[in-house]
């Protein structure tokens, strides 16, 4: 039979069957394919979720499977807003909001200078090869770390001791209390806690910042020199408007991302001093896991929830725009 | 400069300085903010794997020193046994001196360290093909397939990615604690896996967007069904992406101290962030150095992952990242 | 008006171990359109880009108006140029793309003003002004792009290969509308292209580059009837002109291969000196050869393969090991198979050095009458040799 032929005949024996199968039920296989993600995600969050969460949240829920549960309906909810815990929860979100509106835009620095610099040749004139690849992968150190790495090793670099060497180096140009360091004063611990998060995490932007750079045609800039542009001039005619949809993605998933984290200000500053650096994803920690109040901590992860969904409900509708 | 308004005279003149950016000043400072830069970002890591080689008292005096110079060598002068960690610990405050790798021995020794790095290993490994499988048909099903529902189910899939896993953190310590899975490492797999999903489905979904359909096409008309040109033709020239989807999803089950924490509290599960957290409750001053080796193992292994896989990286993630546009 | 000097200008990569411009010297006048020409990677746009200053030279000079501008940089130039891929700013409309150059000088805004409707009225796009980049087509970009380059008129104006990325209707109207802008502004203008067409068609002079060197600068007409070298013979002309490696014998005959011939007494002459040994390549543009009866022209052969082209047929025949082209008026009826005669207008044959260089052209070496093909045979069949 002629090569034409054979285009269009079934597989024999069983890859047959298979493929008949598949073809008669084409929109079913993209149900399929999608089965285990579903299975994992129905299962592991969003059933958990309403299941544990929300209703847990309505209990008074302790790890001791001996103790009685009961139901207490709100009450756990008018703890965080009119009870005992309602300090804690106003400060908190003053944190977390302060937290937020400090470490994006240092990350976005941070992250754009990197990227630019990255972005340059690093012909090295002893060796006479390009070293550019090098240097950037070192760039991610950071981002490579866990987070309670990086915020304890910070944590331990920024104590008042002959081993706190950001202590010991940023005393010199601020009045930083001998007592308790960097990391039991404030406000900067707050201070403490940043540098650590934004080391850990500005690699993200980075990233997704030196690609955006890298596609810059040369001769933009070589027509801009021509025209009589500076650098200066240059960066803000050409680099920020190539760049600009990116930053707003970017600094939009940072932000969303950033809110209900806690492990580097846990391992920095365990939260202190005092509260100063708790923030609300450290509550809903410290609540749960430290004094096992599950429903109390439960019933602050809900209003949490509750508070972001704009946010993530924002984010999803630009993203998924083009459908 | 040059005035170009239609008169016949121009002059050709300098109009900055000699010395000017590009040609005089870039070159040089260049290499100063990298040197600025890179000490920034490697000073924990150099802080931490330094120290680990010192004693407590060592760490006291010269927190940033080589070891080995920055200090006396033993009266014997035997660097060697000292460097291969037999020579004895000196207890801590007595001036100290140089342990070698006697901390890193001893921390294998007093803390069940091969046990939480052959646990974070475990799970890692385990999460990361778990969601890499999963990620890479879902992906496909999104970017290449039609079946009902499909924007929703898109959606739903994929707004787990900003959805702060703290208030997860409870649900999943119950449902895990129902379902018998504390302390296992099926139910740490099972957890990360369901964490890392989305970002991982998102970035493969426009990895295979931005693939000519023609490829399939073509592929389909040599005689392949659509599922058999996904796995001969797809698949070969997706690995960057996978290999990046691979990396990160092993990362975060790396990386991850909550859920880690909640799920896994016996030695044999508990994996290095919160085995290094737990360092510090405990030990701190005594035993600094033990922190700084740990710390250290738990930055180091990522860090050379990345470095060598870092281009694909880059490849990977703004391919898919939302950077189009 | 202001005329440009490239004395030899040098411009070496990797160290030394690329040579793009081998030290050359050229003028371009006051108001002429030069058109430098090559093959992929003979130099031509290191040239422009270190008259641009975006390259720097490593030995030489290039002076504007007598200025020595080596050193300046692009800004200080008063050159505009024009990109293969228009480089327009994305981010901003027609109208700021084509106000670019001005703002940075610190113009005012109603000399920008005056000056983008003045450019954009000559590009006819005054109707664009507010659109962005990504909502041109691409003749509409590349008419953008020489707006902004005529805005400031600048003492140089330089472009690089701008219509490469056009389509060939769209190509050929550009030219004319080059050629008259250039004309109307009264610039020097430099214009890199590998198009040897696109060359012919538009300067007012052609520079022909060749690995780093220029081969020869002068006029088309010059350079197509007049080639200095086996190069610039062979990379000028469509079709290709046609290449005989033959011998001389030192007195009277050339023999290609597939033929020979007599030459001239002045032309013998010509060739003892010039050639090294007796090794001659002898070229035949393709429509210095016509068709003959049978039997009555230099060689009967077949033709291979034949190509209409409207008012002219292009016609491909085996000869020897070569392929030889002729061109004829397609009003003469002939076909593919068909056996011919083949007849050279001998006046306008080149003889070169197999190196390169040209000997000399019949027509120049001698006003002795020019023996017809018929004689020349006739000579041979009686047996003179």
């Amino acid at each position: 039979m002629s090569a034409i032929d054979q285009i269009g005949r079934r597989r024999e024996g069983l890859g047959g069957i298979v493929d008949s199968v598949l073809e008669e039920y084409g929109s079913v296989q993209g149900l399929l394919f999608l089965l285990p993600t579903l299975v994992l995600l129905t299962g592991i969050v969003f059933y958990p979720m309403v299941q544990n969460g929300l209703l847990l949240s309505l209990r008074d829920y302790t790890l001791n499977p001996a103790a009685p549960d009961p139901f207490v309906g709100l009450e756990n909810y008018e703890y965080w807003f009119f009870g005992a815990g309602q300090a804690l929860f106003l400060f908190s979100i003053k944190v977390t909001i302060l937290y937020e509106l400090l470490v994006v835009p240092f990350d976005l620095v941070v992250a754009l200078g990197a990227a630019l610099l990255m972005n340059e040749r690093f012909r090295l004139p002893g060796l006479g090869v390009e070293t550019r690849a090098f240097w950037r992968g070192l760039m991610l150190a950071g981002y490579a770390s866990p987070a309670i790495a990086a915020g304890l090793t910070w944590g331990i670099m920024q104590q008042a001791a002959e081993y706190g060497i950001v202590y010991q180096f940023l005393t010199i140009f601020f009045d930083i209390p001998a007592s308790g360091g960097i990391v039991s004063n404030t406000p900067w611990a707050f201070w403490g806690v940043v540098i650590a998060k934004v080391w850990r995490d500005f690699g993200f932007m980075y990233i997704v910042f030196l690609a955006g750079v890298q596609s810059i045609p040369s001769a933009l800039y070589e027509i801009s020199k021509v025209d009589g542009a500076n650098p200066i001039q240059r960066f803000r005619y050409i680099t920020l408007p190539h760049l600009r949809t990116v930053i707003v993605t970017v600094v939009m998933i940072r932000t969303v991302f950033t809110v209900g984290k806690l492990a580097i200000p846990l391992a920095t500053t365990q939260g202190g001093p005092v509260n100063y650096t708790r923030v609300l994803g450290l509550v809903i920690y410290d609540v749960g896991f430290g004094e096992w109040a599950l429903g109390r901590a439960a019933a602050l992860g809900m209003m949490f929830a509750v508070s972001i969904i704009p946010l993530i409900l924002l984010w999803v509708k630009t993203e998924t725009e083009d459908y | 400069m040059a005035t170009g308004t239609g008169a016949d005279e121009f002059t050709f003149e300098r109009s900055g300085s000699k010395l000017n950016w590009d040609d005089h000043y870039k070159p040089v400072l260049k290499y100063v903010f990298l040197a600025i830069f890179l000490s920034w970002i490697l000073l924990p890591v150099y802080y931490t794997g330094v120290n680990s080689l010192k004693g407590p008292g060592q760490i006291f005096k010269t927190a940033l020193g080589i070891p080995f110079l920055t200090f006396q060598p033993l009266p014997t002068g035997d660097l060697l046994p000292i460097l291969l960690g037999q020579a004895p610990l000196v207890p801590p405050g007595s001036g100290g001196s140089f342990t070698g790798l006697s901390a890193w021995r001893t921390m294998w020794e007093a803390f069940p360290f091969v046990e939480y790095l052959l646990a974070t290993t475990i799970v890692s490994v385990g999460t990361a093909g778990l969601a890499t499988v999963a990620a890479v048909f879902s992906a496909y099903a999104f970017a290449r397939l039609d079946f009902p529902a499909k924007t929703p189910l898109f959606i739903l899939s994929v707004m787990g990615f900003t959805f702060p896993i703290v208030l997860l953190a409870i649900p999943i310590f119950v449902l895990m604690q129902q379902l018998s899975l504390l302390n296992t490492y099926l139910g740490m797999i099972l957890a990360f896996t369901a964490f890392t999903l989305p970002y991982n489905i998102w970035l493969l979904r426009g990895f295979f967007e931005d693939l000519p359909a023609n490829l399939e096409e073509s592929a389909r008309v040599d005689g392949c069904t659509q599922i058999g040109a996904f796995f001969r033709v797809i698949l070969p020239l997706s690995r960057p992406a996978i290999a990046s989807v691979f990396l990160l999803a092993f990362l975060l089950a790396w990386h991850n101290y909550l859920m880690a924490f909640i799920l896994g509290s016996d030695p044999l599960h508990t994996t290095l962030a919160p085995a290094i957290l737990q360092l510090r409750g405990t030990f701190f001053v005594k035993n600094l150095h033990y922190i700084m080796a740990g710390t250290f193992l738990s930055m180091f292994v990522p860090i050379l992952m990345y470095m060598y896989l870092q281009t694909h990286l880059v490849e990977g993630l703004s391919s898919g990242g939302g950077v189009k546009g | 008006m202001v005329d440009a000097k490239l004395k030899e200008l040098r411009k070496t990569f990797n160290n030394g171990s690329v040579v793009a411009v081998d030290s050359i010297d050229l003028h371009i006048d006051e108001g002429e359109f030069i058109v430098l020409v090559g093959p992929s990677g003979c130099g031509k746009s290191t040239t422009l880009r270190c008259i641009a200053g975006l390259e720097t030279p490593n030995d030489g000079k290039i002076e504007f108006g007598g200025h020595d501008v080596t050193d300046l940089p692009p800004k200080d130039r008063a050159v505009s140029m024009v990109f293969q891929n228009y480089a327009l700013y994305p981010s901003m409309t027609v109208y700021e793309n084509m106000e670019f150059g001005l703002k940075m000088r610190g113009a005012d805004r109603e000399t920008i003003d005056e000056r983008v409707r003045w450019a954009a009225d000559i590009m006819e796009i005054g109707d664009l002004l507010d659109r962005y980049p990504n909502q041109l087509s691409g003749g509409q970009q590349q008419r953008v792009a020489l707006g902004r380059a005529i805005v400031r008129e600048p003492a140089i104006f330089l472009l690089d290969e701008p219509l490469s990325n056009l389509d060939a209707k769209l190509r050929s109207v550009m030219r004319t509308e080059i050629q008259e802008l250039q004309r109307k502004l009264d610039v020097a203008t430099v214009f890199v292209t590998h198009d040897q067409e696109e060359a012919m068609s538009m300067g007012d002079r052609i520079a022909v580059m060749n690995a780093g060197r220029i081969e020869q600068a002068d006029p088309p007409e010059v350079i197509y009837h007049e080639p200095n070298s086996l190069f610039v013979a062979d990379f000028i002309g469509s079709p290709e002109i046609n290449f005989f490696e033959s011998t001389f014998d030192g007195t009277d005959t050339v023999d290609t291969g597939a033929f020979d011939f007599d030459v001239p007494e002045g032309i013998a002459t010509e060739l003892n000196d010039g050639l090294d040994g007796s090794d001659v390549v002898v070229g035949i543009r393709p429509e210095d050869i016509s068709l003959a009866p049978l039997g009555e022209g230099v060689i009967d052969t077949e033709i291979q393969v034949l190509e209409p082209m409207g008012d002219t047929q292009i016609l491909y025949f085996d000869i020897g090991d070569s392929r030889i082209r002729a061109v004829v008026p397609s009003a003469q009826p002939i076909g593919e198979g068909d056996k011919v005669g083949l007849a050279v207008n001998w006046e306008n044959v080149h003889f070169f050095r197999p190196d390169g260089p040209k000997v000399t052209k019949w027509r120049k070496a001698t006003d002795e009458r020019v023996e017809t093909d018929q004689e020349i045979r006739a000579d041979r069949t009686a047996g003179n040799q």
